[in-house]
């Protein structure tokens, strides 16, 4: 597929990122030459910044002033993923609370700045944080919740590069849609909630692909490709079919 | 970020800006290594050392594959989830054919890495504020 799902419009993501792409390219021949034999510091334990996000779930949840360092952006960077992993995987359980840790989380991530952040990296942590509120207020059933934080969430991914990732993702789609769409999904549920999201905006340019790759997606979350808790599997195949008959 | 006492290998002309400007080298590894071993790890749950592999490997991809003319972040942004996901892939085939080969060894879990599974340290028991 050629550019099928090309996005017309240039968002103020590209507006910021295109001037240092070029330099990217250029420099990815020289990184590897460079960091040849290079001990690379990975940053942080991952089960140590578990660790430091469970103890951060429970300020907030206590409701104590809670201030994440941003100057030492990489650190706090693992630490918000990791909060919002763990909200992730709490979500079924004590969906409240995570509605309320998610809220708190996307307030802190809104109001914080990031000096260094070429790839999106704010946008990707915001974006998750936001999808974990969206299916908390919908398990909750709290709809008009749920529609903020789809809104919400629309929004910024957007124009962000996650954008441009999923429209790589589905490229192939022309040639062998079940490949491209498989891919999407093993990459976990926000992916295919993206996935859903970016054939929602590309139904009208082009209506028969995006049938057909939201076809694909319907029949692979039916017959289990991705094991998804069930509130989310519900989600998927009613937004796919809806997206497929469209 | 470099090891104590570590010789970077010469390279053709082309390396020259970052092997010549330490200050480049860190400033490539922040704004574009870092964040990509940040993904892989935890979007795909990889241990930050096959995190590392993975983001390397795909700038090896890249060296080859990428256009420079169509968003090379998101694309290389895109190749590392792919790498991640076949990754993820082969340690779920490997840990099948371990436990089916040496059962009493089969403390591996054939958890699809994706949803709502066990996670590396998962002490939200601890959690206060249980919704029920």
């Amino acid at each position: 597929m050629d550019r099928l799902f090309a996005t017309e419009v240039m968002n103020s993501a590209d507006a910021t990122i295109r001037p240092n792409e070029s330099q990217l390219s250029e420099l990815i021949p020289s990184w590897i030459v460079a960091s040849r034999g290079v001990e690379l510091q990975l940053g942080g334990d991952v089960s140590e910044i578990v660790t430091r996000a469970i103890d951060l779930r429970r300020e907030i949840a206590c409701g104590r002033p809670v201030r994440l360092d941003f100057e030492n952006q990489s650190d706090t960077a693992d630490l918000v993923h990791a909060l919002s992993r763990l909200l992730m995987d709490d979500c079924l359980e004590s969906p409240q609370s995570v509605l309320d840790q998610a809220s708190f989380a996307v307030e802190i991530l809104k109001g914080s700045l990031w000096v260094e952040d070429a790839l999106g990296e704010w946008e990707a942590i915001l974006c998750s944080a936001m999808f974990v509120a969206w299916r908390a207020a919908r398990l909750l059933e709290l709809s008009r919740a749920a529609q903020r934080w789809e809104a919400e969430y629309t929004e910024v991914f957007r124009r962000s590069v996650s954008w441009n990732v999923v429209e790589f993702a589905l490229e192939s789609a022309g040639d062998d849609s079940a490949r491209a769409v498989a891919e999407v999904i093993a990459g976990g549920p926000e992916s295919v909630f993206q996935a859903l999201l970016f054939l929602r905006d590309h139904g009208e340019a082009a209506p028969d692909l995006a049938a057909q790759i939201a076809t694909q997606f319907s029949r692979l979350i039916e017959i289990g490709r991705l094991r998804l808790p069930q509130d989310l599997q519900t989600f998927f195949l009613g937004e796919s079919a809806r997206l497929a008959g469209a | 970020m470099r090891g104590k006492g570590e010789e970077l290998a010469a390279g053709p002309a082309i390396s020259a800006p970052l092997l010549a400007d330490p200050a480049r080298f860190d400033e490539f590894y922040r704004r574009y290594f870092l964040p990509l071993v940040r993904r892989a790890t935890w979007k795909h749950r990889l241990a930050k050392e096959d995190a590392r592999d993975v983001v390397q490997e795909a700038f090896l991809v890249a060296l080859i594959k990428l256009d420079p003319k169509r968003n090379p972040k998101a694309w290389l942004i895109q190749v590392v989830d792919h790498l991640s996901v076949n990754f993820q892939r082969k340690v779920i085939r490997r840990a099948r054919l371990v436990s089916r080969w040496s059962p009493s060894d089969a403390g591996v879990a054939e958890e699809d890495p994706i949803g709502d599974g066990p996670t590396i340290c998962d002490g939200s028991d601890e959690l206060s504020g249980r919704d029920d």
